[in-house]
């Protein structure tokens, strides 16, 4: 565990993809999916959460990273993290386990995987079963609300 | 070590706050003694005294060599301005102020405070020093020390004062903190604030060392502190002239390790009381005061604030009661005692609020702690640009949320600048417009209900219209056409677009092209407005609206389809429910734009749910529209139901969210939810709806054909039949009514629709003018106007717009009675209707009664014909009412402006009974040149007559402040006719 190399990523569904979130920067995972709509924006804009007494606006990463807005079903999860000087929150199918991964685990992505959907990820890991992509936080923060979320 | 001794901290930091406190306000006072001592002038100077003694004291204290030096110095030029032996000049004032600053700088500083240089402050105030001959400067050495100087004025005596803390504080009967205090008001301590002399090393019996310099003789000070007499010894006597100078029997050798004492003298009875505790002996006395870490206080902002006690002890009693409420509330709970629980949620409910505003009221502020910083800005900058100034300030006792004020600094000092900067004239040219020399700024704080209102005016040269139409042009802020076609108001509003500076010349001062844009939106942000008015030659007043506080806002909870918004209640002018069987008459639709008649005026009206892109209500029994107000904008907003009212508590919108102007930020609503909260502007912005106008115009300019000459006026542009197009101007319709043709009865030979009690007569297009007649429809639109206090109503029944419009007149091709002429609008030729004539026409017997233009009077006819003095910058409309006026048999003498008008009306050889002018004008408006008139006595009854286009009430109230006899909407030539005989008639 004294490993600096090693990090703890959070295991996420997202359809048929598995997602790896950086646990570190994870604040909380939460049932709070039924957040507030904001007309007018942006589709991977998914709303506002009152957490507590402070807003959090939630993005889908369904959007982002698939094009299709993620169905709220009762696995259905809101992960709140730090990304830049906010906190947002993403909301995925599912979340599982948490797993360490070492830097050497780390693989470049398949070449198959089409550039749109390259941008959102840092790297893959293979894992027992499947693939695990690790998302890549500082790409979803790059978001203004203006661009488009998939191009 | 010192810096590691936290109570020494406090006590630093809580003499810095102080310290900026005394500072501030010294400032302030400065400034206003620089004007003159008026008749506070004493009690202000002495006042400035105290401040920058009680700095001085513990600072001695505290061993902050430097603040106490300065500060000292400070106080002796003080002094002498006391005694009236110094006169407060504006050079002294600028000395003053300077070693100020650097003071300020060095409690910045604190901790470095005995490393900053404080030579040029101290030669500086020297100067003061050395010119009267009373000052006396008195050296002394100890037995084993350099010489120390000390400062004392002549009439001072300089002693050695020997005491314990401890024991004075017994004899005195207080505490440690007030024998220091007494100490205080002995005099003032000029060196061993710090040191301490251990007697037998024992730390209970510490006594204090110390130089006085007092005006008390020795004695006094021995009765006041209960000394015995060994214990007070005299350095210098106090006598007139002499300068003395005796060997002080000072003990200690400052390189010697000395423990300190940390006191600090309190000067409110509110302050911690201070335990003068003895620190171990620090082997580098200097250089730990050098050192002292303060990081909070040391960075220049103010992370603290002051709060009354009696409100500290409120908000105590309020907690008190919370705990009550919730004991209550859980025992109720516990028992399931129903009618207990609400009790008691009653009673909590009432204490949250009260305790909610209690806590809002630690964060109110005076406005004061803001506005005392200009009067040096003012003063500085004037000085800079070579100008004269005068600040004048009102209402500083207005109160602020502090997260406001701090937020409104910087718009506050853009605009001040602005004022100095580009407001005032210089000093000749203010001489030649025949002002005072020195310019006036005058700063206004005001609460009015909800919102404060503040005001920057000033008495310089106005913001030229003409100058700012030609810069924005050229910036390409606005295209050459629009710069033709805008009004004097549009115009000056110029300066709040983005990229546009007002500097003729780019200063140092302001001027950047970044500017009143920022401002703008800034001041936007924190939910208020400001607002421009100018005139040329007289002055600027900016005023900025903005709510006391941002934390909680009254709001209106709207639904809309599944969610639920909120609209400030600022933004709200009034509900109006319509039933949608009258909605029809209320609601009308022209051009696939709806319109909302209300009282007579026409709104823009706008739906929620299409604004925010919901899908379309299906149809209910009635609608809600909320009027929304906003600055100089009004519309109104269709939606779902009628709103609940909610306080609300604002939220920011995290970035994302950030890029939509329909929205101001979000809230959580009492049962958690989210709700986005509604920018009144920024929906109408988005919906195309323009500022200050009921309806669009900036557009209809460019559908216009631009010829060299246009003519620009609202109006009601209709159908008779599809291919024939009418205008009327709007200034001329009370209103427009729907009415179903068969209310139409033929009474007499004349058509009349029966509204309610009253029958108005009813004028058909085609039988007053060349038209085809109109297609049957069921329901038709009347304009109803009054022409000579007689109503009647025009059928339209196709309204297509209503709206400014730029045009050409063609006064030649199809004139007829009742035509004005003609104009070509997107491809279509419309003819501009003169509806008194075709009233006339049609109408012959309800309005032959008024007189037809009658021979002058006897006694007009022996001085000749009246005179008329025309203004009027559109060449249609010029000739149109020379026309009108000539044809009544009146003299008419007409000019393209303003400025010709004064011009024709200084040089003409036979006086003019009257002025007509037209309110909009380059160059020199209408209400401009009623000014100029009223200003020469010769011209005060000279009767001035304006006409506008378009007539509010709001216009009408600041001619008649202009000083206009008559207010008439154009083209209502009868009423013209009959305002000019009247007026005349009243002179002579």
């Amino acid at each position: 565990m004294s490993d600096s190399l090693q990090n703890k990523h959070v295991c996420c569904r997202l359809g048929g993809l598995l997602i790896g979130i950086d646990l570190d920067r994870v604040q909380e995972i939460n049932r709070h999916t039924d957040a507030t709509h904001v007309p007018l924006m942006e589709p991977y804009l998914r709303g506002l959460i009152n957490l507590r007494g402070s807003l959090v606006t939630v993005l889908d990463l369904g959007v982002i990273v698939r094009g299709q807005a993620t169905a709220i079903g009762p696995k259905a999860r809101t992960v709140v993290l730090e990304m830049g000087d906010e906190v947002n929150g993403l909301v995925v199918d599912e979340v599982g386990d948490v797993v360490a991964i070492e830097a050497g685990q780390i693989e470049p992505l398949p070449s198959h995987i089409p550039a749109t959907q390259r941008r959102w990820f840092q790297g893959m890991v293979q894992m027992t079963n499947e693939l695990l992509l690790l998302l890549d936080i500082a790409a979803v923060n790059r978001l203004t609300g203006q661009t488009q979320a998939t191009t | 070590m010192a810096q590691e001794d936290p109570g020494l901290q406090e006590l630093v930091g809580d003499f810095v706050t102080e310290s900026r406190e005394h500072l501030a306000s010294v400032e302030s006072d400065l400034l206003s003694l620089e004007g003159g001592v008026g008749a506070d002038g004493d009690e202000t100077v002495n006042r400035v005294f105290r401040a920058v003694h009680s700095v001085k004291g513990v600072a001695g204290f505290l061993g902050l060599d430097h603040i106490n030096k300065l500060s000292h110095k400070l106080e002796s030029v003080l002094d002498l301005v006391r005694k009236g032996r110094l006169d407060m000049g504006a050079d002294l004032c600028s000395v003053l102020l300077f070693a100020t600053d650097a003071l300020r700088e060095l409690i910045n500083r604190v901790g470095e405070s005995n490393s900053i240089p404080i030579d040029e402050p101290i030669a500086r105030l020297q100067v003061f020093l050395e010119t009267p001959l009373t000052a006396a400067v008195v050296a002394f050495a100890g037995p084993s020390q350099p010489a120390l100087l000390v400062e004392a004025d002549a009439a001072e005596w300089v002693l050695a004062v020997d005491v314990s803390v401890p024991r004075l504080a017994l004899a005195l009967n207080t505490t440690p903190a007030g024998a220091i205090d007494a100490i205080g008001a002995v005099g003032r301590v000029v060196a061993g604030g710090t040191e301490l002399c251990p007697q037998d090393g024992e730390p209970s019996r510490e006594a204090v060392h110390l130089q006085i310099v007092t005006q008390m003789d020795p004695e006094a000070v021995r009765a006041r502190l209960h000394l015995e007499a060994r214990e007070v010894r005299v350095i210098k006597q106090a006598i007139e002239g002499l300068m003395a100078a005796a060997p002080a029997p000072t003990t200690d050798d400052p390189s010697e390790a000395l423990p300190t004492v940390h006191a600090a003298v309190a000067p409110a009875a509110d302050s911690t009381s201070v335990t003068p505790d003895s620190a171990p002996r620090d082997k580098a006395r200097a250089d730990s005061g050098a050192k002292r870490p303060d990081g909070a206080a040391s960075d220049g902002h103010n992370d603290s604030i002051r709060v009354s006690v009696n409100l500290l002890d409120r908000l105590m009693n309020l907690s008190g009661e919370l705990v009550l409420g919730r004991n209550q509330l859980l025992q109720a709970h516990s028992v399931h005692n129903e009618q207990g629980t609400a009790v008691a949620a009653a009673r909590l409910s009432t204490v949250v609020s009260e305790m909610q505003e209690a806590i809002m009221q630690t964060r109110m502020q005076p406005i004061g702690s803001l506005f005392q910083r200009f009067p040096r800005l003012v003063r500085d900058l004037s000085g800079k640009l070579g100008k004269r100034c005068r600040l004048e300030i009102t209402g500083k006792e207005v109160d602020l949320d502090r997260s406001i004020i701090e937020a409104l600094t910087d718009p506050m000092t853009h605009l001040i600048r602005n004022a100095v900067d580009h407001g005032l004239e210089q000093p000749d040219r203010r001489r030649a417009a025949g002002k005072g020399v020195e310019g006036i700024i005058r700063m206004t704080a005001a609460q009015q209900g909800g919102n404060v209102r503040l005001e920057i005016a000033d008495d310089g040269g106005g913001i030229n219209p003409a100058v700012l139409r030609k810069k924005a042009a050229e910036k390409g802020v606005i295209t050459e056409a629009e710069a033709r076609t805008m009004s004097d108001r549009e115009a000056i509003n110029l300066i709040f677009a983005p990229g546009f500076s007002t500097a003729e010349k780019v200063t140092d001062v302001s001027g950047r092209g970044v500017g009143m844009d920022v401002v703008r939106s800034n001041i936007e942000k924190l939910g208020g407005h400001v607002e421009v008015q100018s005139v040329l030659g007289r002055g600027t007043t900016l005023a900025i609206t903005i709510p006391l506080t941002l934390a909680i806002l009254p709001a209106m909870v709207i639904s809309c389809g599944p969610r639920r918004y909120v609209l400030a209640q600022a933004n709200v002018a009034e509900l109006v429910r319509v039933r949608t069987s009258e909605g029809a008459a209320q609601i009308v639709s022209m051009d696939g734009r709806e319109l909302l008649r209300l009282r007579g005026s026409v709104l823009p009206l706008l739906r929620l749910r299409s604004v925010l892109g919901e899908p379309a209500q299906s149809a209910v029994g009635e609608s809600t529209i909320i009027v929304v107000e906003n600055a100089d904008m009004r519309y109104g907003l269709v939606v779902d139901a009628p709103p609940d009212a909610e306080e609300i508590v604002v939220k920011p919108l995290g970035r994302h969210l950030k890029q939509r102007s329909e929205f101001a930020g979000a809230t959580i609503l009492g049962d958690g939810r989210v709700a986005m909260i509604l920018d009144a502007a920024g929906i109408a912005e988005s919906a195309n709806l323009v500022a200050s106008q009921p309806s669009e115009t900036p557009r209809a300019a460019d559908g216009a054909a631009v010829a060299p000459e246009n003519d620009r006026a609202e109006l009601v542009l209709f159908r008779n039949h599809p291919e024939e197009s009418f205008a009327v101007p709007l200034g001329l319709v009370d209103r427009i009514q729907r009415i179903d043709r068969s209310a139409l009865r033929e009474v007499g030979g004349t058509t009349v629709y029966a509204d309610g009690e009253r029958v108005l007569p009813i004028v058909m297009i085609e039988s007053a003018v060349k038209a085809r007649p109109a297609e049957p429809g069921a329901r038709v639109s009347v304009l109803v106007m009054r022409i000579d206090k007689t109503q009647f109503g025009l059928v339209a029944p196709l309204i297509e717009d209503i709206r400014s419009v730029a045009f050409k007149v063609d006064d030649r091709t199809l004139v007829e009675r009742g035509v004005l002429g003609s104009f070509q609008l997107q491809e279509r030729t419309v003819r501009l209707l003169d509806p008194s004539a075709v009233a006339r026409f049609a109408l012959p017997r309800l309005f032959a009664d008024v007189p037809a233009p009658p021979p002058a009077t006897a006694a007009a006819a022996s001085r000749g014909p009246t005179r008329v003095l025309f203004a009027e910058d559109t060449k249609f409309f010029r000739e149109h009412v020379t026309r009108t006026l000539t044809g009544a048999g009146f003299e008419v003498v007409s000019a393209a402006d303003g400025e010709l008008a004064w011009q024709e009306l200084n040089q003409a050889k036979t006086p003019f009974d009257i002025v007509v002018t037209d309110v909009q004008m380059p160059n020199c408006d209408g209400l401009e040149l009623t000014r100029r008139i009223r200003r020469l006595d010769a011209y005060q009854k000279l009767p001035v007559v304006a006409l506008t286009s378009l007539s509010s009430n709001e216009d009408e109230t600041e001619g008649r402040a202009a000083g206009v006899s008559a207010y008439l909407v154009k083209l209502d030539d009868a009423a013209l006719v009959s305002a000019v005989r009247e007026h005349v008639g009243a002179k002579s």
